[in-house]
């Protein structure tokens, strides 16, 4: 029987993605696929404390 | 719960997803922009500070009936929106000082402002499945001239804060309807890194760069803080989360779930217990963020803060979890 069940082509596989599903380990499964698509309306950064930014010297 | 460097990929992730969409958007609206929200502050300089209320589009907008409270309680202040809650606020009777957007998306944003070419969007079931604007579930078609006709009568009232980052399309039905416009960049990423697109856009239009908090809502609430320099801003409908006994398969990113544990896609979601309200709260990834960010930047706000979306999970140091109809009594 198993001469019959010979593969005719290595699969490829994303051991780490496949290992992170079995273990319902959600940090690596979130991290490897989801973050495009949970990702918020438009991007957000901080810096300075600072609500506004003009150019170089004029913050807010 | 979800850690920091989840939260540092999302941002990341959120960047990727918007920047070059963004920027785009920023050239195509040059031949629009003429004031920005710095010319709005000199035009408000000469008046008195007052309150802001910020209307968001979380399911307690509706549940707790927000928009009724306002209106019968009144209230002497800046009434300033997320363009998800535009409809809902036209429809209660509620005109808006300002409303806010932000989201590049370059079909799905104008059905806020009513969209005058829906029979040419291409098929999505969004509007069909949001919590926002409920009343847009069905007769999409009915509800969309309804819209289109509201915003086209009430306009000439309202104030845009329009993001460059937007579609032209929406720049384009905003003048039509007689709104004036006021333009802002969303500070997109460190603006002293080299390749930085927050610099790139700011060199580009000479607009200044407003923080975001990666949504509208939280945009319309920095606005409110560092535009209007309200000493008092309240949010309502800001819940950053679904309210108890939501199913799994009505979140928002369930679809998005279901791809990564098709065994149990409430994996991806997280109960936060609200100890002013005494419930437990459902939550997702991108929610969550929402929220932590809000949380941090409530921390450099010069004003104070009043959560009165009387739901969901956006509570902390720095925030005043209050009923609605008291903060609206205590600041007459």
């Amino acid at each position: 029987m198993s001469k019959f069940l010979k593969g005719n082509y290595t699969v490829t596989e994303n051991g780490s993605e496949r290992q992170a599903l079995q273990d319902n380990n959600f940090t690596k499964v979130f991290e490897s696929k989801a973050l495009e698509k949970l990702g918020g309306s438009i991007a957000f950064v901080v810096k300075k404390d600072q609500f506004v930014w003009e150019g170089e010297d004029n913050v807010q | 719960m979800f850690s920091e460097e989840q939260f540092k990929l999302l941002s990341e992730a959120t960047l990727k997803k918007t920047a070059a969409l963004g920027l785009k958007h920023a050239q195509e609206n040059l031949p629009y922009l003429e004031k920005t929200i710095k010319d709005l502050q000199r035009e408000l300089q000469s008046e008195s500070k007052k309150p802001a209320l910020v209307v968001s589009a979380g399911p307690s907008l509706h549940k707790r009936k927000s928009i009724e409270t306002i209106k019968n309680r009144g209230f002497e202040g800046y009434i300033v929106c997320a363009d998800g809650a535009f409809g809902h606020c036209l429809r209660s009777g509620l005109i808006p000082d300002f409303v806010l957007t932000v989201d590049p998306d370059p079909h799905r944003i104008i059905r806020w402002f009513g969209d005058p070419r829906l029979a040419e969007r291409p098929e999505d079931d969004y509007f069909r499945r949001q919590d926002l604007d409920p009343a847009l579930n069905k007769d999409e078609f009915d509800r969309n001239e309804e819209l289109l006709k509201l915003v086209n009568r009430f306009g000439p009232q309202v104030k845009v804060i329009i993001s460059t980052s937007v579609s032209p399309e929406i720049a384009r039905r905003c003048r039509e309807t007689g709104m004036q416009l006021y333009w802002w960049n969303p500070l997109y990423d460190d603006y002293e890194k080299q390749d930085s697109v927050s610099r790139e856009v700011f060199k580009l239009n000479n607009v200044p760069c407003m923080v975001t908090g990666g949504n509208v809502g939280t945009s319309a609430w920095v606005f409110a803080q560092s535009i209007l320099q309200s000493p008092d801003v309240i949010v309502v409908g800001m819940d950053c989360s679904y309210p108890p006994g939501t199913k799994a398969e009505n979140t928002q990113y369930y679809e998005h779930l279901k791809a990564i544990f098709p065994d149990d896609p409430t994996k991806g979601l997280v109960k936060i217990y609200n100890p002013h309200l005494e419930e437990t709260w459902i939550t997702d990834p991108g929610y969550y963020w929402y929220a932590q960010i809000f949380l941090q930047l409530v921390k450099m706000a010069p004003g104070r803060t009043y959560n009165c979306t009387e739901g969901g999970i956006l509570f902390g140091e720095g925030i005043d979890f209050r009923k609605l109809s008291d903060v609206l009594a205590s600041l007459r």
